[in-house]
């Protein structure tokens, strides 16, 4: 309690200079924190991407020739899904879908249409992401292999195609002219959450894809039992490619190496079919860009610390000389710093969180899709994770502005100090 | 009074050594930042080589035998064709639509897609190659659409007459090389040994990449095109369009600028109605520019960041610096005051201080133009292109000059609070003890 009360003191003595460290504090924290919670927003626990840490996908086949003379590469194939990735013994269960939903239109029969964004999958897909239905059902197993002429639809298509969500056995037309029957209506789902976002979801349609054997437009999520498994089904899908590769050696192809299931940080840095991620050296970009955000405030915070306790020696003096160990006035100039840091880190994490989800719109927008509102909330911006980073931010931007000065302070002589040479 | 500076910069080097040492890893971030965003500007100040305002690509889709509308018919290429034709020749009259342009999905701008080829020449013991050239299927009509120019002043209805006449267009990318090898072409591309694609006007070359057996004529030469903003221009070449497979192209409509707005609803509220032909109808119309937003989403993200960085490190040196100088004119009250009484104006005391904040820059910008140099010799700073040197004395003295101004002006703003301060001290007041 003393040691807020002194810090507190501190502040209210040189308001200038208090302002100038609570506001350095909260602009460094406020920036990290952007960057973390527009990172950690691919990441984290998001309905209905509850299982994200469950999850690996692949989207891309990439194929090299074996006389090495040249490769082809694009999105999953149907075929190349099933063979690699389904049924797998060492996964819960696996979905194929098409990798990017599509714009469209939809309409009632001599209405205006509205744009939506369409997605085939298979009926895995809705036992791997955790849609909450409003009304009705998702397709069955069968609907998919007969190719039926179901739908599942967002609240938001419903209610501007029929003005409410209670609106199963009605009939769209997608693209004007193919009859769709509506057979449930989901939550809306924020577009953060990529693969299980759509605004209209169709059994997958196989037979009417124009793929080749190897590649497509479909990608799959395979939802592990546990994360501790990964390996295993990696090794499973390791084997079945094998198996895949001696089919394709009779036309002189393998499939290339970094084909191979990704976790979901992996997965958004997968952004060409013909390369793996290079998901290393993202994270020293990322860990380059705290230093930066870290270090430049802590050189600023660091000579404001130090000219301020220049104005304290003779109290440093008076503790010294009273007995104040070293170590214990270093703990203490620490401490009390800590105080105006946490001050400082708690504003930058609340801006942090404020600014983001009021720019989320811009920060988080995929232009590719019908849709401009992301539907990102505070609740996914605020959770365990980002508040531990911010408070780890905290600890260290303290101990790197105020390490340094508070170690010189405690080192100065009672007798100099008191006497006001500092020096 | 230079020799005073000095000596009291000497005097107060703890602090100083404070904002020397912070000013040295700001100048270098801030330089690395700025030669990416001059590299980003000299790359956005290129020609696009077309223009595709007002342009729109038109989506289409084939009705699936299941459904109940489909058109049995509709089963030979002769038909299948006269449909495509009559639903594009509906789009074209519709009203606002200027012209309309077929291509193949290379062809359309800011879709990065590309099929790159090698077109080889033999003659004698040389071989002409032009190497890495996209190919596009193109009708007449994508040249005067996209108002494609020469770089001899030839019009786009002069370059379309070309691809009438059935020849090819090309933009570059020539090498005359002795026998032929990708190792080759590769060691021109180096040594930047492209020759001049006009001197080509008029000769044939073979594409195995496109056929086997026909060849292609050069007919004219075009300006090169960027397939972004943020890419420089590439070399492509344009060959005529043919409709003589079931891979329909790609359609692309202009539309008068006084037909722009709300164009896309209008069109989409008549597809329904006018744009079927047989099996086929139309799905969309994406503005191009609409196209180029999705496709150069990233780059405008990173350029965002980088700003968003280089403000905040403004920011943090301007706070920076306004702390210091708040507690050293506090300090100096005294010192102040003194000067005052011997007659020194408040400007010569801001003028002082603002000195001494200059003075620090000044002294630490050469160590960080040696960091700066290092970033460029280690290859991790931003290149223009990749064949280009990543150190290039324009570039990297002007990103220089651009990060010292801002410096020194934000060193000017930290300074002039506590130096407004600092002239107003009472002499009086402030010496009252002694």
């Amino acid at each position: 309690m003393t040691i807020v009360k002194q810090a507190w003191q501190e502040l209210r003595s040189q308001p200038v200079i208090g302002a100038i460290t609570v506001t350095g504090t909260a602009l460094a924290i406020f920036l990290i924190m952007v960057v973390v919670m527009t990172g950690n927003i691919k990441t984290a626990t998001i309905a209905p991407e509850s299982n994200r840490n469950r999850m690996l996908h692949e989207r891309h086949m990439a194929l090299c020739n074996l006389n090495g003379d040249g490769s082809g590469s694009s999105l999953l194939s149907y075929r190349m899904a099933k063979d690699l990735f389904c049924d797998l013994e060492s996964a819960e269960v696996t979905t194929v879908y098409s990798s990017d939903p599509w714009r469209a239109s939809a309409r009632v029969a001599a209405q205006k249409p509205v744009k939506i964004d369409m997605r085939q999958t298979d009926d895995n897909y809705w036992k791997v992401f955790d849609h909450t239905f409003l009304s009705g059902r998702s397709y069955t197993a069968e609907e998919v292999a007969s190719h039926a002429r179901v739908a599942v639809i967002s609240e938001d298509i419903a209610k501007k195609l029929f003005g409410t969500t209670d609106c199963t056995g009605r009939e769209i037309l997608i693209n004007m002219f193919n009859p769709v029957e509506v057979i449930g209506v989901v939550r809306d789902v924020p577009t953060v959450t990529n693969f299980a976002y759509s605004s209209v979801w169709l059994p997958l349609n196989e037979t009417g894809m124009a793929d080749s054997d190897w590649f497509g437009g479909l990608m799959v999520t395979i939802l592990a039992r546990d994360r501790g498994d990964f390996k295993t089904i990696i090794d499973e899908t390791e084997r079945r490619k094998e198996i895949v590769n001696t089919r394709l050696k009779a036309d002189n192809r393998v499939i290339a190496d970094h084909i191979v299931p990704l976790d979901s940080e992996a997965i958004h840095l997968a952004r060409y079919s013909n390369i793996g991620p290079d998901v290393k050296s993202h994270r020293n970009r990322k860990l380059a860009v705290y230093l930066i955000l870290l270090i430049i405030p802590a050189i600023n915070l660091s000579s404001m610390t130090h000219s301020r306790l220049r104005r304290r020696v003779s109290e440093m003096g008076v503790r010294r000389a009273f007995g104040c160990t070293r170590s214990r006035l270093t703990a203490t100039i620490i401490s009390e710093n800590l105080i105006i840091t946490l001050a400082g880190g708690i504003a930058g994490f609340i801006l942090s969180a404020v600014v983001t989800w009021l720019m989320a719109d811009t920060l988080f927008v995929n232009h590719q899709l019908a849709t401009p509102d992301t539907r990102v909330s505070v609740g996914m911006l605020l959770n365990m994770h980002t508040f531990l980073i911010a408070l780890a931010a905290c600890f260290v931007l303290n101990l790197l502005s105020s390490g340094l000065p508070a170690w010189r302070a405690a080192r100065i002589s009672p007798t100099r100090a008191i006497g006001g040479l500092q020096k | 009074m230079k020799r005073k500076l000095f000596k009291q910069l000497l005097h107060e080097w703890r602090s100083n050594l404070w904002i020397a040492v912070e000013l040295l890893v700001v100048s270098v971030v801030l330089w690395y930042v700025t030669d990416y965003l001059t590299v980003q500007a000299i790359v956005l100040s290129k020609d696009q080589g077309f223009d595709a305002e007002n342009c729109y690509m038109v989506s289409y889709s084939y009705l699936s035998e299941s459904n109940p509308m489909y058109d049995s018919s509709d089963t030979t290429l002769e038909a299948k064709n006269g449909h495509f034709l009559q639903m594009t020749d509906r789009i074209r009259n519709f009203p606002g639509v200027e012209q309309l342009a077929l291509c193949s999905h290379t062809g359309v701008p800011y879709k990065q897609n590309s099929w790159i080829v090698n077109l080889t020449r033999y003659a004698g013991a040389d071989t002409t190659v032009i190497s890495g050239t996209n190919i596009k299927q193109v009708s007449p009509e994508y040249l005067t659409m996209l108002r494609i120019k020469g770089p001899g002043g030839e019009t786009p209805e002069e370059l379309a007459k070309v691809i009438e006449s059935g020849r090819c267009i090309i933009s570059g990318g020539i090498y005359i090389l002795t026998g032929y090898s990708q190792e080759k072409i590769d060691l021109a591309l180096e040594k930047g040994a492209c020759q001049n694609p006009s001197q080509l006007v008029g000769q044939s070359f073979m594409c195995e990449a496109f056929s086997t057996s026909d060849s292609l004529r050069i007919g004219a030469v075009k300006c090169p095109a960027k397939r972004t903003e943020y890419e420089l221009p590439s070399e492509d070449i344009m060959i005529p369009l043919r409709l003589d497979s079931d891979n329909f192209p790609i359609i692309m409509i202009r539309v008068a600028p006084d037909a722009a707005e709300g164009f896309e609803d209008r069109f989409m509220a008549a597809a329904e109605e006018h744009f079927r032909g047989g099996n086929f109808y139309v799905t969309e119309a994406e503005a191009l520019a609409d196209i180029k937003e999705i496709t150069q989403a990233d780059n405008n993200e990173e350029v965002r960041n980088f700003i968003v960085v280089m403000v905040f490190i403004l920011t943090s040196i301007f706070l920076g610096i306004t702390g210091t100088f708040w507690f050293r004119t506090q300090q100096r009250t005294g010192e102040i005051a003194i000067r005052k009484v011997n007659g020194a104006t408040p400007a010569s005391i801001m003028k002082r201080l603002l000195s001494e904040g200059i003075l620090i820059l000044a002294i630490v910008t050469p160590a960080a133009l040696f960091f700066d140099w290092l970033l460029c010799h280690y290859q991790l700073n931003t290149p223009l292109h990749w064949l280009e040197p990543y150190f290039s004395p324009p570039r990297f003295f002007i990103a220089a000059a651009i990060v010292f101004a801002l410096l020194a002006l934000m060193i000017t703003a930290g300074i002039l609070f506590p130096a407004i301060r600092a002239m107003r001290t009472d002499p009086a007041t402030a010496l009252k003890d002694e």
